[in-house]
Formats: structure tokens, C-alpha cells, sequence
């Protein structure tokens, strides 16, 4: 396989599990809003942007106010804000079509489905009365998505490297899933089972702990429990494991942080959700997986250099 | 009423009408036709559309940045074509393939025995823009340097094929022949069953065949690729699309280096060595050391490792000379010049412009001609002189004038029409027809090709890139059913 096509499905794969996660977490923080608790509506909006990094930027276009119609517009529909569902499914899709020639029909037709399904204008009037619409929408169609993968796509070094980049934006996104529950709603439980619920993690967890176990427990299912798909745990263990595969020979970087990354995990002591070190334990995972990410990119262009800089030599 | 009734065939050649009747080849069709009615037909054109959507088969247009991306526009009403009239047009396309080969590999390798005979002034070859002096000397398996040909043919006023120019560089279109076909496999299931039409989709082994017998001496399982400028070429889709069919790698100039004359691509396990490189990109952009040293799109180095006999590039670099619009009235001389044979397919009456006498001719008709420029393709910067203003005709003039070896002249072909759904009725439309050759051991050709339609009534400008649409093509395989 190409490097660069193996790079740009390992995007492909980080893209679209970001539409989707962000599509989930929207979900969670308006059906907490509707909830009207200790915060007020637009506080959880404004938590939601702070996780996502996207705070300065929102109040740059859209000032200082949050609604729903505004949020929603901005987080999935806005196309000046790349970090929005329709941006990363553009980045997603065009990604795609540069590969297409590897890609299985079926695949690239889930994803122009997605792409002109944001595209249309049909889901924007969703915006301000029922938003969940437009979630479920986008949901399903990302499903479409992973089913196509799972269906259609030969086990290849492709395979894995799409695979690879879902998993590591999976397991960035949970921590930040965990990050944003963790200021908005501390250790009240309704709301880590509405995360759970989001992740499809509500029935595993009960299974396992009941439903009324304490927020502490909820988060330590998140981070460590092995079997959990959109656990962070699982998602660097089977991504650790993908890398391995690719490689074969040992001369590659990107699996050594991986493994190293996963070990650290593994064995860690999760604080207590009101604990500030729980914080510095997230923000550790966050930067292992930025690492991994990097090294993977040098990795692939080890042989022969990176392509940019060799086009400049030789000119 | 049937859709066919009020249809005015007009005064062109028609491929479904003669006179009053209709042609034996078309009748089951327009049997089916009658129990057809306009909503049908709309009904399949719009599933036809958005499978082509989401599908991406699309092509770019380029300038204008709203709506680059435009999806292929099929007709749904397929043009046909009798087994005996293409077994004639079959041939005169191989002959004519061969010679342009022969021509080229007179012209590189063979020391130019048609210039020195007489046949094409040394001149004209040598000022050619698509002549490349780098390309001097290098052989190819077999002499075929035009693996993939796409030569244009119309019908005139009486029905005769006519060549109107040819593509010898990096000819596009196939794919869309291949998914014509596969639209009007959905929207027409029946219609198959009386038909027997012959098959296109088998055109990525036919093109791997011809790629791998390019291969160096000694390599029995060569890596071939595909090259291609990269998604923002207006024939990505088919780029991917060959890539995809041949089973092989669709590579872009980033992909590949050359290391002591032997050119690797870089993969997830490493270097591999690549053996012929189905290039989708112009002869300039192929390696900035010796051509345009700006472009990025190529690979340095790798006209040395092609003259190394390293790595065989289809097609051959510098075929643009033979398909030079001012070299092109000469073919049928070079094919009999080279094979003592009459050419089958004729061309379309065409003035040469560097030719005092012809020029003097052509000016004082520039309103009833057609003026083309000579390196140009995709139907840009054609002078049609009906219709032209009075100030086109005046720049046209200057533009002779001051570089006549960058013109010719033709006369206006009345391309034949065939019915087409416009609006909710069938009215005629201007086509022409684009055959692909494949050269490898053998040259075939693929049954049928594109057939373009000029979706402006009356226009003769069939251009997908200035608006034009398309039909499935169908050879039938025996005259009995036809």
C-alpha cells in the first residue's frame, strides 16, 4: 500500500469518528441542558465549546449570547469553523475521493450520502426546535459508514491505518467526553448514565456496576475497562495492536508510543472525579496519542524522506 | 402517444431515421419506446443521477468556482450501431492507429524516412509543440507508442465516418463508457434482452495486458501504475477509476523517486520498484530536470531511468506530434505511405494555413469554415464561422495571419443526430464518436466508445467541458438480431 494513501485513510478514519463523536457529545450536553439543574442552559454550552478548544472562536463570530439554533449552527453546519461536523465530513469526504481508487464503492457511497446530506440544507431547520434530528441523522449515517468499513474493506495495511485513526480520535474523544461531564456536572450520576447512554455504554456499565454505582466508577469504566468500544483502554490497546501488524520488522517508532501509551494507562491510578489530577491524567493521554499520531506520519516516509522535502532537494 | 411520434429527425443525418423509416438496427428500441412515457423516462434519468452522485461520477470543470464538481450527464436513449458498419469502422481505426505508430516511431527511432521521402515536410515535424527532442532515440517494445488512442470520428451528411482529429497523448473518457453501460444496465434491464450488444467492461484487463507487454526485458511480473496529477485533474474520476479496475496503484509524482535510474514508490513496507507507469499527465510535467522545472507533478529523474530501459512509460513521451492538427492531414498519406493500403476512414476536408494558396482560400470563407488551433483539445479556442461575430472573425484573421502554422481549417461537418431527451420530448442533437484503440501486442478496440451529444440545439460543440452530454454506445454482435 501507498504511504500516502495508508496517511490519508488513517485521516479518513480520524475525520469521521470526529463528525460522529461530535455529534454525540451535542447530544448530551442538550439533552443536560433541557434538564435546567445546577447550570443554566447556556453554561453548558459554553463547557462543551471550552472541551473542544473552540471558546475564543465561537465568541469571535457569534459574541457573547449561546442558544440553541447558534450553537448548533455553529458546531455542525458552520463551514468558517473547521472543527464543525460539516467541515470534518468535507475533510472526511475529500479525503476519500483522493483515495478513491482503494476505496469500496460502498464506502465512498455512505460517505457522499453523509456529505450531501449536510450539504442539502434539508437538516439546518433543525436547528432551533429539534436538534436531536440532525444528531440522529448524522449518527446513522456515520453507522452506515463503519458498517461499509467492516463489510467491504479488505483486511490490508488500509484497513488498519483507517482503523488506527478512528481509534486514536475515539479514545482523544472520550477524554474529553470525560472532561467536559467532569466540570459540568461533577458526581451527579443522571448525567454520567446520559454520558454512558451517548457512547452506548449505558447497558454494559449497569451489567457490570448497577445503575446507581458513583460518578468515580463511571469514569474509571471510561478510561480502563478493556471490553468497552469507545473505552479509551480498549481503543489504544487494539490501535497498539494495529500498528504491530502493519509494521512486522521492529524499525518503526510509532508502535513503541503506542505500547508505552496503553502501559501507562493500563497501570494508572484514576483520581477521583473532583480530583485535579484528573485533569493532568487526561492531558497525559491526549499528548500520547498526539505523539503516536506524529510518529506514525514519519514512520510511512522513512524510506527515501519525507516527499516535500525531497521535491525541494531536487529542485 | 408514443414518444417517437412527433419526432422531426431535421435535415443532418440521422442514426435512427432514413427518411420516414426507421433504420432495421433501431426498431426493437423504438418498439419500446412507444410503450414509454415521459415520466418514465424522467423517473430513470433522476436514479440514473443520484446513483451517478453518490457514486462520484463526476468530472471538474475547470474556471468558475461554484460547482466545479459536475455529474457525468448520461442520455438515456443509447446510440446503436450495426456489427457490419463497425467491422469496417473497427478496421479503418486499427489501420489508422498503426500508421500513427509507425509515424512516431519513424519520426524517434527510425531516422525520419517519411521526411526524408517526401511524405510530411522535416519543418512542420520538428516546430510541432508536441515534438519532443528529449524523447530522441528511445525505444518502445514493439513500437507501440500510442498504447491508448482516442480518435474522434462523426458522420457527414451522407453517413460517412469521418476522422476529426486524434488523441494520442492522455486520451480520457473510457470510464464513462464503462459506466454508461452500467446506468443503462439499471434503467434498461430489458432491453438487453433483445439487443446483443458486445461488452465494454473488460477494459482494465485489455489495458493491463497492453501495459505489461511494455515491460523491461527479463521482468515477468511488473509493477504497473497508474500516474495521475492528482484529484483537482478534471479526469480524476477515471484516474482512480483504471487504477482501480487494473488492480494496481493510482500514484501521484510524490509517491514515486527515482534512485540510480530506477523508480521506486514509496509504500507502507518500503520502497518497490515500479516497471511501467500508465502516465495520465503531459509530457512537460513528466520530470522537472528536463522539462518544466517548476512542476511538482512529475518525478525527477525519471526520463533518465526511462532511457535506461528501467521503466517504460505508456504512452510514449512526444506522441503530441502525431496528433498536431497541422500534421493531421497528412495521415492518410502516411498510411499509405507506410502500408501501400488505402485508408478506410477519410478525414474531414482540412486546409493547412502555412500554404499561401490555401490560406488566401480559407480567408475569403472564415464565415463558412471552422478554424481550430493546432495544439489545443476540449473543443477550446474553435472558431466556428456561422455564427461567429464580426470581431471573432477579425481576431481569427490576425491570428492566421500572424502564426499560420498554429491554425487549420476545415470544412463544417453537419454531424449526424440522434434523438435525445430534452425537456419532456425527443428531439434530435449533433453527436460524434470517440473510439479507444489499445495497443499492446495486438491493437484492438473497444466496441463502440463515447458518444458525445451537443445538448444545445443546433450547437456542434460536444465537449463535456462546454456543456456537452453522453450516450451509451451499443455494437451489436450479429446482424441477425439488429
Amino acid at each position: 500500500m501507498l504511504s500516502r494513501h495508508a496517511e490519508t485513510l488513517f485521516w479518513i478514519g480520524r475525520y469521521v469518528e470526529r463528525s460522529s463523536y461530535i455529534t454525540r457529545m451535542m447530544d448530551v450536553a442538550y439533552n443536560k441542558q433541557l434538564e435546567r439543574s445546577a447550570r443554566s442552559s447556556d453554561e453548558v454550552w459554553w463547557d462543551l465549546l471550552r472541551v473542544l478548544y473552540l471558546e475564543d472562536d465561537y465568541r469571535a463570530e457569534y459574541g457573547d449570547d449561546v442558544t440553541t439554533a447558534s450553537i448548533n449552527r455553529y458546531l455542525v453546519f458552520d463551514t468558517e469553523n473547521s472543527s464543525s461536523v460539516k467541515s470534518s465530513v468535507t475533510q472526511a469526504r475529500t479525503n476519500m475521493m483522493n483515495v478513491r481508487d482503494i476505496v469500496p464503492l460502498e464506502l465512498l457511497e455512505a460517505m457522499n450520502r453523509l456529505h450531501a446530506q449536510l450539504g442539502a440544507g434539508g437538516l439546518e431547520g433543525f436547528v432551533e426546535q429539534t436538534p436531536h434530528q440532525i444528531y440522529e441523522t448524522v449518527a446513522g449515517q456515520c453507522r452506515a459508514i463503519t458498517g461499509a468499513v467492516d463489510e467491504a474493506m479488505p483486511r490490508d495495511d488500509g484497513y488498519r491505518f483507517l482503523m488506527i485513526g478512528r481509534l486514536l480520535e475515539r479514545a482523544e474523544m472520550t477524554c474529553r467526553m470525560v472532561d467536559v461531564n467532569r466540570t459540568v456536572s461533577g458526581r451527579d450520576v443522571s448525567s454520567w448514565m446520559t454520558v454512558l447512554r451517548s457512547v452506548s455504554g449505558f447497558h454494559a456499565f449497569t451489567r457490570e456496576h448497577g445503575p446507581l454505582a458513583p460518578a468515580d466508577e463511571v469514569v474509571e469504566f471510561m478510561l480502563l475497562e478493556p471490553s468497552f468500544p469507545f473505552g479509551v483502554l480498549h481503543c489504544l490497546q487494539r490501535a497498539w495492536q494495529l500498528t504491530q501488524e502493519v509494521i512486522g520488522a521492529g524499525t518503526w517508532q510509532s508502535p513503541r508510543l503506542a505500547g508505552r501509551l496503553t502501559a501507562d494507562l493500563q497501570y494508572a491510578d484514576i483520581p477521583a472525579v473532583d480530583s485535579p489530577d484528573l485533569e493532568g491524567v487526561l492531558e497525559r493521554i491526549e499528548n500520547g496519542i498526539r505523539e503516536t499520531s506524529e510518529a506514525l506520519h514519519h514512520d510511512l516516509y522513512q524510506f527515501g524522506g519525507d516527499p516535500l522535502l525531497y521535491s525541494f532537494e531536487a529542485l | 402517444m408514443g414518444l417517437l411520434d412527433t419526432y422531426d429527425p431535421g435535415s443532418a443525418f440521422s442514426e435512427m431515421f432514413d427518411g420516414a423509416d426507421i433504420r432495421p438496427h433501431y426498431r426493437q428500441l423504438a418498439e419500446r419506446l412507444q410503450t414509454l412515457g415521459t415520466t418514465d423516462f424522467e423517473d430513470r434519468a433522476r436514479l440514473t443521477e443520484s446513483t451517478f452522485r453518490n457514486l462520484g461520477i463526476t468530472f471538474a470543470v475547470y474556471g468558475g468556482d461554484e460547482g466545479t464538481e459536475r455529474t457525468w450527464p448520461i442520455d438515456l436513449l443509447p446510440r446503436i450501431i450495426s456489427a457490419a458498419e463497425w467491422t469496417m469502422v473497427e478496421a479503418g481505426l486499427i489501420q489508422r492507429t498503426r500508421a500513427l505508430n509507425a509515424f512516431l516511431e519513424d519520426i524517434y527511432v527510425g531516422g525520419a524516412a517519411a521526411v526524408r521521402d517526401g511524405i510530411i515536410p522535416g519543418w512542420l515535424v520538428h516546430s510541432s509543440d508536441g515534438y519532443q527532442r528529449a524523447a530522441l532515440g528511445i525505444a518502445v517494445k514493439g513500437g507501440s507508442r500510442v498504447v491508448v488512442a482516442g480518435i474522434d470520428l462523426v458522420r457527414d451528411d451522407e453517413g460517412v465516418y469521418r476522422v476529426l482529429e486524434d488523441n494520442l497523448r492522455v486520451p480520457s473518457g473510457i470510464s464513462y463508457v464503462v459506466e454508461n453501460r452500467a446506468a443503462m444496465r439499471r434503467a434498461f434491464p430489458l432491453l438487453f434482452e433483445q439487443y446483443p450488444v458486445r461488452p465494454v467492461d473488460d477494459y482494465g484487463s485489455m489495458l493491463l495486458e497492453a501495459l505489461e507487454y511494455q515491460a523491461p526485458p527479463g521482468v515477468h511480473d511488473p509493477t504497473v501504475v497508474v500516474l495521475t496529477p492528482g484529484p483537482f485533474n478534471s479526469a480524476y474520476f477515471e484516474h482512480a477509476f483504471l487504477a482501480r479496475r487494473m488492480g494496481v496503484e493510482l500514484v501521484e509524482g510524490r509517491d514515486l523517486l527515482v534512485n540510480d535510474h530506477v523508480v521506486y514508490m514509496r509504500t507502507t513496507r518500503g520502497l518497490e520498484q515500479v516497471h511501467v507507469i500508465y502516465r495520465r499527465i503531459d509530457d512537460e510535467f513528466m520530470d522537472p530536470v528536463v522539462f518544466d522545472r517548476t512542476s511538482v507533478l512529475g518525478v525527477p529523474g525519471l526520463m533518465a531511468a526511462i532511457r535506461s530501459g528501467n521503466v517504460a512509460v505508456a504512452n510514449a513521451i512526444g506522441n503530441g506530434v502525431a496528433d498536431d492538427k497541422a500534421v493531421y492531414p497528412y495521415i492518410p498519406d502516411l498510411i499509405s505511405y507506410y502500408f501501400n493500403e488505402e485508408p478506410i476512414l477519410p478525414n474531414a476536408t482540412t486546409y493547412t494555413l502555412w500554404d499561401a494558396d490555401q490560406r488566401e482560400h480559407v480567408l475569403s470563407r472564415l464565415d463558412e469554415l471552422v478554424v481550430k488551433p493546432v495544439a489545443e483539445a476540449g473543443g477550446y479556442g474553435i472558431v466556428i464561422g456561422r455564427v461567429a461575430t464580426d470581431e471573432e472573425l477579425a481576431e481569427t484573421r490576425r491570428n492566421i495571419e500572424a502564426n499560420p502554422r498554429n491554425y487549420i481549417a476545415q470544412e463544417v461537418v453537419e454531424l449526424s443526430t440522434h434523438p435525445t431527451f430534452i425537456g419532456d420530448r425527443l428531439a434530435p442533437r449533433h453527436i460524434d464518436l470517440r473510439p479507444f484503440i489499445v495497443t499492446g501486442d495486438l491493437t484492438r478496440v473497444v466496441p463502440g466508445g463515447l458518444t458525445r451529444v451537443a445538448m444545445r440545439e443546433g450547437s456542434l460543440i460536444v465537449n463535456s467541458s462546454q456543456g456537452g452530454g453522453s450516450k451509451d454506445t451499443w455494437v451489436l454482435d450479429s446482424e441477425g438480431a439488429g
